[in-house]
């Protein structure tokens, strides 16, 4: 094999551009387009060609460069083709929310809830909605029974932590209704891992620290054990000038 | 008989005690109780990190309490600035003492400290400590020169993943203090008698904000605010430690931070394009108290350059006469000098210097800006206009600090692996560009007028990675509304020719024509012909800007690479030969000459002589250690496997 030399990096940085079939990143070119989407899904669907990961990217690309709305005719064809998916019903009921349709968003939602209990975002995303709506306890019961699920996006801790400010401004009343909670439902673990966010959002570290000490299940991830390790030192109530004196 | 003093002669004695009595007040401002004096230092600074983020400064829930207990304990500077908005000239000045263009760093990356510039390390260490840095991010490498008079210099920051090519530059706050700690710790076994003085900097606030759990979903509405959290807490981790040693109240710990991050105030996201005060305002705690009550805030105007005679004085040291900051006991009122160079190197727009005293802030530029701080602190009214006779005031003082700016700043060579990894940062590394070369720069567009592009242009750049199909589309409708602007044409150029799109040419063309007299702009237009296999076109750009900076490392090193293309080792490997004489550790061109030894030369044993070189001066890169294995083979040696090998 032929040694290699370095090219001149600065421009010259070979990445793959997209093809007809998408591709993968980087897209220098615009790897969606509504019409021609729209043309080729329903001679896809006539031949009965049609692959369903293939859309489920397509949609994701448009979700992600923030167009969903052109995606808009695209949707019903998705959904009728493949009614046991809830990604595209998910996708059209951000895009009813995003056209200020709530009440219709949500119905979608719930029913997608009802069908796919597993699915992992339809309960954050309902959430926006029923925030949206207006209806903040059911936003925030919704993103309780997310995080209990399983890990969530951190875009989707910092709308909990917006809808969690507007109910408490310090926090200090959520903390005790969790603790409430806890004592009722401790089988919902989500409920544990949120008191261990808000311990840590208070500077109360030596307690979040206890809690995940206490409840090493929830503590598996390689940062969250670090934490523990560290906080033994950081706890500002020894570890201020003070203490020492 | 008693003994009587002529009335003369007691004026005169009065007089002398009175003389005597207010040198000692000076002295002791300047030169505290020695027997009070810290036997340590530590200095802590924390990148990109606003005043206003921490508890100390009133932040409500900022989630720093070590620093708020420090500061308890200490004084709080409420009104202290630092010079640069960018990371290397502002480091510069807090470990110099001197403004940017005394030490002569004015942006990162193409500057280097010089060596006869004197650090605050060099002089404590001819004191006879310790002294030792840990850095946390590449910008501070030991190559930009902040390494002298470190006797441990801990920037062993870069390595690459198991992915080619993929550098990580920067490190968190914990992997930075578990190496403190560890200095701590053999330093207390080895020398527990000598002083120390250390400087940790913390790179996690900086941009893309991205804190570790728990801290990642704790702050997600605020990640910048986790970021600070986090570093907050492992400042706790070090307090920690010296407390274990019995070294907490012997030591004189220092925080401040390089500069802020903006919000959107002023139009800007992040920092480096302006000085307003929401980039140049930072923290700024003692330990320890100036005076006898603790948990003081002192409001006057103080800056980064007075933390070197502050700490020479504290330790009971003579402060050295060249330095142009005060001790922070002094009251002296302080003129704060600042300046963004980035618009002018990196965005072809003028450059931003600035005057902050007590009561007003003054901005010159292509525009001029006056506010009045104590009626406008968010500097948001400009008086320019209005008070013509002040701003004229404050104009003459700028234009004089830089007429007697230093003249020789060292420019460094950046090599191509250097761009890579600082290019995953988001800095602009494209070797940067002689003064002179662009004219008068205050006759460049206006960084005030330009502030919706260059934003609209941070925004586009978040598709970089994925979508750039959408930063093109975005670029090609900002240059359609912008076509002078010469960063557009050349950001457009650059992605298009990455897009195997002609059309590039055609915009890195245009940006060249702009501004004929720049080198770098040469480079990319011959980096895109070369890409498009137009070679003779493409060397011939580089040569342009050779002859316009002979010294330009990067227009001769893709020269050398173009005539390799074409089939002309003899004249790249002089050209590479002269790259690695003007920058003997620039580990790419060392790689290639080894390449052009071993594939043209026949000569595996100067191969392997070369590759070694490269692989001294940068370890880990992936390419030079697979070279560096299969050179050594065929010169009939095989060096000791790699941990990757291994792996």
């Amino acid at each position: 094999m032929p040694v290699r030399f370095v090219a001149a990096l600065l421009l010259l940085v070979l990445c793959s551009s997209a093809t007809a079939e998408l591709g993968r990143p980087p897209y220098f070119t615009r790897p969606v387009s509504p019409t021609d989407d729209l043309t080729l899904l329903r001679r896809e669907i006539t031949a009965g060609t049609a692959d369903e990961a293939a859309w489920r990217q397509r949609i994701a690309i448009y979700t992600s460069i923030g167009e969903l709305r052109d995606a808009e005719a695209l949707l019903p064809l998705l959904i009728k083709q493949w009614p046991d998916q809830p990604a595209f019903q998910e996708a059209q009921m951000i895009l009813l929310s995003g056209q200020g349709k709530f009440a219709e968003a949500a119905v979608l939602g719930e029913d997608v809830l009802r069908r796919f209990p597993g699915y992992p975002t339809i309960r954050a995303n309902l959430a926006r909605v029923d925030a949206a709506k207006g209806d903040l306890p059911a936003a925030l019961n919704s993103m309780i029974s997310a995080i209990s699920l399983g890990p969530i996006r951190v875009d989707d801790w910092a709308f909990l932590l917006q809808l969690l400010a507007k109910a408490d401004h310090d926090g200090r009343r959520t903390v005790q209704v969790l603790e409430e909670k806890m004592a009722a439902h401790p089988e919902v673990t989500g409920l544990r891992y949120l008191q261990v966010m808000l311990l840590t959002r208070l500077g109360q570290l030596a307690a979040a620290r206890d809690v995940l000490r206490a409840h090493p299940d929830m503590a598996s991830h390689p940062e969250l054990q670090r934490f523990v390790a560290d906080i033994d030192l950081v706890n500002p109530a020894t570890a201020s000038p003070d203490a020492s004196r | 008989m008693s003994a009587s003093f002529s009335p003369r002669l007691r004026l005169l004695l009065g007089l002398l005690l009175v003389a005597t009595g207010l040198a000692l007040a000076a002295h002791l401002l300047t030169n505290p109780n020695t027997s009070d004096a810290p036997r340590n230092v530590i200095l802590i600074t924390i990148d990109t990190t606003r005043a206003d983020a921490l508890g100390a400064y009133g932040k409500q829930g900022a989630g720093t309490p070590v620093m708020d207990a420090l500061a308890a304990q200490g004084t709080v500077f409420d009104r202290a600035y630092s010079h640069a908005p960018i990371t290397l000239p502002s480091h510069s000045s807090i470990l110099t003492g001197l403004t940017p263009p005394q030490h002569g760093v004015r942006n990162n990356i193409t500057y280097r400290l010089q060596e006869d510039r004197q650090t605050l390390a060099e002089r404590l260490r001819a004191q006879g400590f310790a002294t030792a840095a840990f850095v946390s991010s590449i910008i501070l490498d030991s190559r930009f020169g902040l390494d002298q008079g470190f006797d441990h210099y801990d920037d062993d920051i870069v390595h690459y993943t198991r992915r080619e090519g993929k550098a990580i530059v920067t490190r968190r706050a914990g992997t930075t203090i578990d190496a403190v700690l560890a200095w701590l710790d053999a330093h207390q076994q080895s020398a527990p008698e000598q002083r120390f003085f250390n400087w940790i900097h913390f790179y996690d606030p900086h941009a893309p904000y991205d804190p570790p759990l728990p801290y990642a979903h704790a702050y997600a509405d605020s990640p910048y605010q986790g970021e600070i959290a986090y570093v907050d807490s492992q400042i706790g981790r070090l307090v920690g430690s010296l407390r274990t040693h019995g070294l907490l109240d012997d030591t004189l710990i220092v925080i401040t931070a390089d500069h802020g991050d903006s919000f959107g105030e002023h139009g800007e996201e992040t920092h480096g394009f302006f000085t307003y005060g929401t980039t140049t305002h930072v923290p700024l705690i003692l330990s320890r108290p100036l005076g006898t009550t603790p948990g003081k805030h002192l409001t006057q105007v103080v800056q980064s350059i007075d933390l070197v005679p502050t700490i020479m004085a504290r330790l009971g040291f003579a402060i050295p006469p060249e330095l142009e900051g005060k001790p922070l006991s002094s009251a002296d009122p302080r003129t704060v000098f600042s300046e963004a160079i980035i618009p002018k190197e990196d965005f072809y727009l003028a450059p931003v210097h600035s005057l902050k005293d007590q009561d007003f802030s003054f901005y010159y530029s292509s525009d001029l800006e006056l506010y009045d701080l104590k009626a406008d602190p968010q500097e948001k009214h400009n008086l320019a206009e209005s008070q013509p006779e002040r701003a004229a005031r404050y104009l003459d003082r700028i234009q004089l600090l830089l007429d007697n700016a230093a003249t020789n700043s060292q420019r460094v060579s950046v090599d191509q692996a250097t761009i890579e990894m600082l290019r995953s940062l988001g800095y602009v590394a494209d070797g940067g560009v002689a003064d002179g070369l662009i004219g008068d720069p205050y006759q460049l567009p206006s960084p005030l007028k330009s502030v919706r592009m260059y934003r609209q242009l941070q925004a586009l750049r978040h598709f970089e990675d994925v979508y750039p199909f959408k930063m093109i589309e975005g670029l090609l409708e900002l240059s359609a509304a912008h076509p002078r602007q010469i960063i557009l044409h050349r950001e457009l150029g650059r992605l298009l020719v990455l897009a195997h799109n002609e059309d590039g040419l055609k915009h890195l063309r245009e940006a060249t024509e702009l501004l004929p007299t720049d080198p770098r702009l040469h480079t990319f237009l011959g980096l895109g012909y070369h890409h498009f296999g137009r070679l003779d076109e493409a060397i011939a750009q580089y040569e342009v800007a050779l002859e316009l900076s002979p010294e330009h490392g990067i227009a001769r090193y893709n020269l050398a690479l173009a005539q390799l293309a074409k089939g002309e080792p003899d004249l790249a490997r002089q050209n590479l030969e002269t790259v690695v004489e003007q920058n003997p550790t620039d580990a790419l061109a060392l790689n290639n000459l080894a390449y052009i030894a071993f594939n043209v030369e026949r000569d595996a044993d100067k191969a392997r002589s070369l590759i070694e070189r490269a692989a001294k001066a940068n370890p880990d890169h992936p390419l030079i250690k697979q070279n560096l294995r299969r050179y050594a083979a065929q010169a009939g040696s095989d060096p000791a496997p790699s941990d990757d090998d291994a792996k």
